[in-house]
């Protein structure tokens, strides 16, 4: 079952909460970690790997015009949804950090003077330790083809039984590309204001595509109710609620310490994963 | 000698846009006449705004362009064509031609720039 982290503002937990999970369940089965928070990956920061391998980049096709033949008719110019493609008398200028990849150019040129070369968009990182495996996708600098890395991240990812995907931020086309490929999402939510005006976007995102998802609430000793009552009167799951603890927030350990605040009796860890179980007999 | 002028609307006494591919309207000077050229396709484009308002620009057959800058990409497609570029900060259309005129070479008067459209 692949599940994903998400959130629409940043910084509410997802990345916290996704490991500490993926550390909980990987305690009886092999696990997959996705970090596909390419704009900003942090996940192998805080991983103890044993191995990890060379990072493998990822690149999209971006046109090549031959300007010697060009017979500067401006089809392909036209043809371009994205403002990729200039033309002057020197011939057609490329821009690829515009190129969205879609080939059109190429096959609406009446004289096959286009070609494709690979242009670098990111890159992707695979790390193992004991029962996780966590790929890890970032972002070339500059580039903002954040949707086709994810895309390729998830196709590159470990395929274990249970996946767990800490997806960017937002709600807009990253979580999408993320969204598409999972089978429930848990949307992790701050208790305040601005937590539940955010949380409120990728809940429509999530009921637009009929996903599976729930809400995890962080920092619920903080802040206020509205996240609570929100959820209870769109009849949303809770499936756990984490308390902020200042030792956790100060230490940045590479070994997630929030689970030493948890006790066998009350486990946020151990409700969340009832909640999974009961996803994945669903599904 | 076609000249055009990064304006915020269609009419030459709307105020002048310091934006170039933002720029909602252009005001072309030609032949002592006056027309405007709607941006507003380019302008309101997701991405890529400086470059196709550049490229609707080289294929007007524009020789001058004035406007407040001129980003990158636009600049790179400007760059390769024989288009001059004048930045300015003046506030409205007819000044910003009546400052450039002598340096394109070009006569013009308050009067000769009414006697238009």
């Amino acid at each position: 079952m692949k599940i994903a982290f998400a959130s629409g503002k940043g910084g509410t937990g997802k990345s916290t909460i996704a490991r500490t999970f993926a550390n909980y369940i990987a305690k009886d089965k092999h696990v997959s970690l996705i970090d596909a928070d390419v704009e900003e990956p942090n996940q192998l920061l805080f991983f103890k790997a044993s191995t990890t391998e060379a990072s493998k980049p990822v690149s999209l096709p971006i046109p090549v015009i031959d300007n010697d033949i060009c017979s500067k008719c401006g089809a392909c110019v036209k043809f371009c949804n994205y403002n990729a493609l200039s033309l002057n008398k020197k011939g057609v200028t490329v821009f690829p950090e515009l190129c969205h990849a879609c080939g059109g150019c190429s096959m609406v040129c009446p004289i096959n003077c286009i070609s494709e070369t690979p242009h670098e968009i990111g890159e992707t990182t695979l790390a193992h330790n004991k029962n996780i495996s966590l790929i890890q996708g970032k972002l070339a600098i500059g580039s903002s083809h954040a949707t086709p890395l994810i895309e390729e991240l998830l196709k590159r990812a470990p395929q274990n039984k249970t996946t767990i995907i800490d997806s960017p931020p937002g709600s807009a086309c990253s979580l999408m590309a993320v969204a598409n490929a999972v089978d429930a999402i848990v949307l992790v939510a701050e208790p305040t204001p601005f937590g539940l005006a955010n949380l409120e976007t990728v809940v429509d995102v999530c009921e637009e595509l009929e996903l599976l998802f729930g809400v995890v609430i962080n920092r619920c000793n903080m802040g206020n109710t509205c996240v609570l009552d929100f959820c209870q009167k769109h009849d949303i799951e809770i499936l756990a609620e984490i308390p902020w603890y200042y030792d956790v927030a100060s230490s940045c350990q590479p070994i997630s310490q929030l689970e030493s605040h948890f006790n066998t009796q009350n486990n946020p860890m151990q409700k969340l994963a009832e909640a999974v179980s009961k996803w994945e007999a669903e599904c | 000698m076609k000249i055009a002028i990064s304006c915020k609307g269609p009419s030459i006494d709307d105020s002048f846009d310091s934006h170039f591919g933002r720029a909602s309207y252009f005001q072309i000077f030609e032949d002592n006449k006056w027309h405007s050229f709607d941006n507003r396709e380019n302008a309101n484009a997701a991405q890529g705004a400086g470059i196709s308002t550049a490229q609707s620009i080289i294929d007007m057959g524009v020789d001058v362009i004035i406007t407040g800058s001129l980003g990158p990409k636009a600049s790179r497609v400007i760059a390769d064509s024989d288009i001059q570029v004048f930045l300015s900060d003046l506030p409205s259309i007819k000044e910003n031609l009546l400052q450039f005129a002598p340096k394109l070479g070009l006569s013009i008067t308050p009067e000769t720039m009414e006697a238009k459209k």
